[in-house]
């Protein structure tokens, strides 16, 4: 009923992580969706979904992350890494990216037929990767 | 015995502050940098959920569970409900879809409204006559619900809420046997 509103984005970002989503479909050929949420839960940047797949997989990613943090908190287990599910048809993968000022949340699928060290190498990289190219994209805003 | 009541309504009603209010134990929450300052303007918003517990005797409790209130995450919703025995709706009344957002949750959780296990407190209001036009709405709805005027931070107000959505549940349940 509500329509919820799609925070506007500063320009780039979306290019930026759209960008770093297609790289990590390269190194994963097992890969089914990936997508790039605010901690909020709104849709920044995704492959394999469209964009209402996206905006229902970008919340649960930021529920997920949410919790996860929490639960890491609560049990007193130092900072969240990330959060792995392991499923009969596959894994899925969330991890928390941070950026100045704000913090994203990637998540991937990935099909049963990939290496469970390989998807959370790869999805691990992505988030660092993505990270460092956010602070300097961030600078070069600021310079 | 344990008892668990839920708190829903939409973005900015108050839940997380209406069980941090009351909570005798250091609540639970899920908050997250909010962005969306338009449909409310505060720095976080619940995307999972908040957890606190009243402590009624030796072995009794209310357990509470909070809502993220975005239909983007009515996901939750269902999995919070599981085995609750009501709930708290909190609305805004500065909020000028007030009146929608009720029906949106009454909808939403119409098991609970069927079975009378549910109060509704509404925030932010002027005077005592500003909640007429909820009751008034509940009414043409066939629905006997109590509303009270509340203020979320303060620990009497969410009290007489859960209070009251305690006594409905206990007298809906002589009722029906
Ligand atoms: N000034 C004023 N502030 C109020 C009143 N009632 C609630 N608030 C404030 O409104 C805000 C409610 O925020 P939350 O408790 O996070 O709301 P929520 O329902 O949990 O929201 P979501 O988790 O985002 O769905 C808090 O900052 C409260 O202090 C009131 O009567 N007057
Ligand atoms: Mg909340």
């Amino acid at each position: 009923m509500f329509n919820e509103p799609s925070v506007t984005q500063p320009s780039g970002l979306k290019e930026l992580c759209q960008q770093h989503l297609l790289q990590l479909q390269e190194t994963l050929s097992d890969m089914r969706v990936a997508v790039v949420s605010t901690a909020d839960g709104f849709p920044i940047a995704m492959v394999e979904t469209t964009p209402q797949g996206a905006r229902r997989a970008t919340a649960m990613a930021a529920a997920l992350n949410g919790l996860s943090q929490t639960l890491t908190k609560e049990l007193a287990t130092g900072q969240l890494e990330g959060t792995v599910l392991e499923c009969q048809q596959g894994l899925i993968l969330c991890r928390h990216v941070a950026m100045p000022k704000r913090a994203l949340v990637i998540l991937m699928v990935v099909d049963a037929g990939a290496t469970y060290g390989h998807a959370l190498w790869a999805i691990k990289q992505a988030a660092k990767d993505l990270s460092t190219a956010l602070h300097a994209w961030v600078e070069s805003k600021i310079e | 015995m344990i008892s668990k009541i839920l708190f829903i309504g939409p973005m900015g009603a108050g839940k997380t502050t209406a069980i941090t209010a009351v909570s005798d134990s250091e609540p639970i929450t899920t908050e997250a940098d909010n962005l969306d300052r338009a449909q409310s303007d505060k720095a976080t918003t619940t995307v999972a959920l908040d957890y606190g517990e009243i402590y009624l005797d030796e072995d009794s409790s209310v357990l509470l569970y909070g809502m993220p209130g975005q239909d983007r995450f009515d996901f939750m919703w269902p999995i919070l409900a599981e085995g609750a025995l009501g709930a708290v709706l909190l609305l805004d009344h500065s909020h000028p879809d007030a009146v929608a957002q009720l029906d949106h949750f009454l909808e939403a959780f119409a098991a609970l409204v069927s079975c009378g296990a549910l109060v509704v407190g509404v925030g932010r209001v002027q005077n005592s006559q500003d909640i007429g036009v909820y009751q008034a709405h509940l009414k043409a709805k066939g629905l006997a619900l109590p509303v009270y005027a509340t203020d979320v931070r303060h620990k009497q107000n969410v009290l007489l809420l859960i209070e009251t959505l305690i006594a409905n549940a206990e007298l809906n349940e002589i009722l029906e046997r």
